[in-house]
């Protein structure tokens, strides 16, 4: 039960600012665009926010290969191409050290780098992504039995409150999902822990020890990186104390896939 | 479950608390407004660079219209081109239409027209089939009377064979009786002749007697003997001539061959009755029994029976429309003829008084 | 299957042990089953074993067609778009057609998840069931 509610709110609100600029060599115009600022939300993905970008910036590139599927719209950052199934909070953690605010992405419409990103025409991908990565949390955290007993329209209603960005509306239905069956907590954590912007660990972990105590963040570090002293995790923007309970921060630190991003700092 | 309550003075919960909103505050709300506003900015921008191409081509528009002096822009010439094109095809339709309510009024003529001849048609049709009909029954009637025609005919055929038979003994009677009348003048002829020898003898006798003057005697005995002689030959000359012209229906009656039988004119009235309301136009005798017929202006024919001094009525024979003029019997005495002035004859019998037939 | 994987790169590392043993709990740190040979090494991956191979078994659903080979192994360092595209080739589906992976027939995850990290969760009895269809099955 996530009822800390003053987190789940500081989590909720976070926003970042960013700067979307035209490549300037697909710029068909005689004068370049003006770059577009645009504040996102730290929990949702970037097809979601971007389609002002889009917008703005299609007047400006070559007219006739608007529509066509090869010139879809796509991000990049310090010349790496940002994923878009990954939270943009993950995003930002993943790439902390470069990023100042406003974050400059450069927007892209032509050569979409097939081998490294995925093709998103339309929300309904990101909606279907998004709630298979539900329903493998719930896989992880109770057997996947939740899940597939809520309806449809409890699916529909976490996918639009994070589209429309409405709090209540969301976690009206999270809440349940963060029910603990059992006095335990969750069977397995949720997570994924990103060592670079390619590789990320996924395991199984329980919430508790052995003798009952409940796992911290520590814990779960040492588990996955035995040799590792010192080794600590941002996630959301903020490193977190390494004392942390792992249920508390499955309930409250999650993104809205229910998933923990922890981004190891290296 | 307590376990898991955070409590509020968990370290590690204010920890992460305190980050999030160093973070927050870093991050979001510095940038906030600013973007916020300059999202509303290029908003701005962006719906009055629309509007300024729309007023420049609006703009450029009515440059070149002016420019080029039509008195409608190049859009009105257009619509006005289509508008006159569409008044042509509308002028056509309405032409075509007042065509076609033509022809369907000249249908409907020529279809009530054939209709009337139709119905004339069956109209002479039916009329013929009537005549048709009437002469048909003409026809059965006409063979009717054919038929019954051929009856009378026939009849009249028999009949007049009869007649011709009983003509052929009448004659052969007749014959029979010339054959008589012709012997018996010889014979009166020779009697005559005898007769005449004697006077003669008697008178040359007489003469011899009384011989004075020869020649005053021998010119009287020569014309009294011329005169006897002119008297003999004339008297047989009217016997001969008798002879020829004896007819049956003259009875048996046979006048005056001999100067010598004593003639007597009937002078004194048997009878006297009337017969008839009016004139009596004609009599007659049946040949057979003792009737009498007569005619009368007054249109009937009456018989009676005429017995030693009295009269009766046998019976009135009605049917003239007009006076009878003449009344006749057959020579059997079964029909009495009537002729009348309403131009028809007509027969009755006797025996039952009833109109046997009209003729004219 | 535990391996150390402090290097950023997609390495591969130690190797993990024999499949049979870990099916759930995953844990490096001392336990009974030690035979963790590679354990120490992190750097230079253990020339005996290079990456273990995982047992992958494709099922086939709804109207896809059965493959001929059905059990496969697979670098735990590939991914599973990797692996779609195989399944695709194999059945000789046209790039322009999708196919749908699913674990556990319950969700599909994103194709750059490494077969390692799926195995180390849901795989059963030392192999990872992967069921795929031309639709969407389990949405």
């Amino acid at each position: 039960m996530a009822n800390d509610r003053e987190v789940l709110r500081e989590i909720w609100e976070g926003k970042v600012p960013v700067c979307f600029q035209l490549d300037p060599e697909e710029v068909y115009d005689l004068q370049a665009p003006d770059p577009f600022y645009l504040m996102v939300p730290r929990l949702s993905y970037f097809p979601l926010c971007t389609d002002k970008v889009r917008k703005h910036f299609m007047r400006h590139v070559q007219q006739e290969g608007q529509d066509k599927p090869e010139n879809e719209m796509w991000l990049e950052f310090n010349g790496i191409p940002l994923k878009w199934h990954i939270p943009i909070g993950a995003l930002l953690d993943l790439y902390h050290n470069d990023i100042q605010l406003p974050w400059n992405i450069v927007v892209h419409f032509r050569k979409f780098p097939e081998d490294v990103l995925m093709r998103c025409n339309n929300k309904e991908i990101v909606e279907s992504h998004f709630l298979s990565c539900i329903k493998e949390a719930d896989v992880l955290k109770h057997r996947g039995q939740l899940v597939s007993n809520m309806q449809k329209k409890d699916h529909n209603q976490l996918w639009l409150g994070l589209l429309n960005d409405k709090f209540d509306q969301f976690w009206a239905v999270n809440r349940k999902l963060m029910e603990a069956t059992s006095d335990e907590g969750f069977k397995y954590i949720p997570f994924r822990c990103y060592i670079s912007e390619d590789k990320y660990i996924q395991r199984l972990v329980k919430p508790l020890l052995e003798d009952g105590h409940r796992k911290t963040l520590k814990h779960l570090l040492n588990e996955l990186f035995p040799n590792e002293e010192t080794a600590s995790v941002r996630t959301h923007g903020i490193i977190p104390s390494l004392d942390a309970p792992l249920q508390w921060l499955s309930e409250h630190l999650s993104y809205p896939d229910n998933f923990l991003h922890l981004i190891l700092i290296t | 479950m307590a376990v898991y309550e955070a409590g509020e003075n968990s370290s590690w919960r204010l920890n992460i608390i305190t980050q999030l909103r160093d973070r927050n505050k870093t991050q979001t709300h510095c940038y906030l407004d600013l973007i916020s506003l300059h999202n509303r900015l290029f908003d701005n921008a962006n719906t009055l660079r629309g509007e300024n191409l729309q007023l420049s081509i609006a703009n450029e528009k009515l440059r070149t219209e002016a420019a080029s002096g039509v008195t409608g822009t190049g859009n009105n010439a257009a619509l006005e081109a289509k508008l006159l094109a569409q008044a042509d095809e509308l002028t056509m339709l309405h032409r075509r239409r007042g065509e076609h309510t033509q022809q369907i009024v000249d249908l409907n003529n020529k279809l009530q027209e054939a209709m009337k001849e139709l119905q004339l048609k069956e109209s002479s049709l039916a009329d013929k089939v009537d005549i048709n009909n009437v002469l048909r029954a003409e026809l059965t009637r006409y063979a009717a009377r054919e038929k019954e025609l051929e009856n009378i005919n026939q009849m009249l055929k028999d009949e007049h064979q009869a007649l011709q038979l009983a003509f052929a003994s009448l004659e052969e009677k007749l014959r029979k009786a010339q054959e008589e009348n012709r012997q018996l003048v010889d014979r009166l002829i020779k009697y005559k002749s005898k007769d005449a020898e004697k006077m003669n003898e008697e008178n040359d006798n007489f003469l011899n007697e009384s011989f004075t003057s020869p020649t005053a005697f021998l010119m009287q005995t020569i014309s009294k003997f011329g005169k006897r002689q002119a008297k003999m030959q004339k008297e047989l000359e009217d016997a001969a001539r008798d002879t020829r012209t004896a007819s049956p229906d003259r009875g048996g009656t046979l006048e005056g061959t001999a100067p010598v039988i004593p003639s007597s004119l009937p002078t004194k009235i048997a009878m006297k009755f009337n017969a008839h309301e009016g004139e009596v136009n004609a009599v007659r005798w049946s040949p057979t029994d003792r009737i009498l017929a007569t005619g009368g202006a007054d249109r009937k024919v009456k018989l009676w029976d005429i017995a030693k001094g009295s009269y009766e009525c046998k019976g009135m024979l009605m049917g003239s429309n007009a006076g009878v003029m003449s009344v006749d019997f057959d020579s059997g005495g079964n029909y009495v003829l009537g002729a009348s002035n309403d131009f028809a004859s007509r027969v009755w019998t006797v025996a039952d008084l009833r109109l046997r037939e009209v003729m004219g | 299957m535990s391996e150390k994987e402090e290097e950023p790169q997609t390495g591969e590392a130690s190797e993990p042990k024999t499949p049979d043993v870990a099916a759930e709990e995953t844990n490096p740190n001392p336990d009974p089953p030690t035979t963790e040979p590679s354990s120490a090494n992190n750097e230079t991956p253990v020339a005996s074993d290079k990456e273990k191979k995982i047992e992958v078994l494709l099922k086939a659903t709804g109207d896809a067609p059965i493959m001929t080979k059905k059990k496969w192994t697979v670098p735990p360092d590939k991914t599973l778009g990797w692996i779609s595209e195989f399944i695709k080739k194999f059945i000789k589906m046209g790039p322009e057609e999708r196919l749908f992976l699913y674990i556990n027939q319950t969700f599909a995850p994103a194709p750059d998840q490494t077969v390692k990290n799926i195995y180390d969760c849901y795989g059963t009895d030392g192999k990872l069931i992967i069921h795929y269809c031309k639709s969407q099955a389990w949405g």
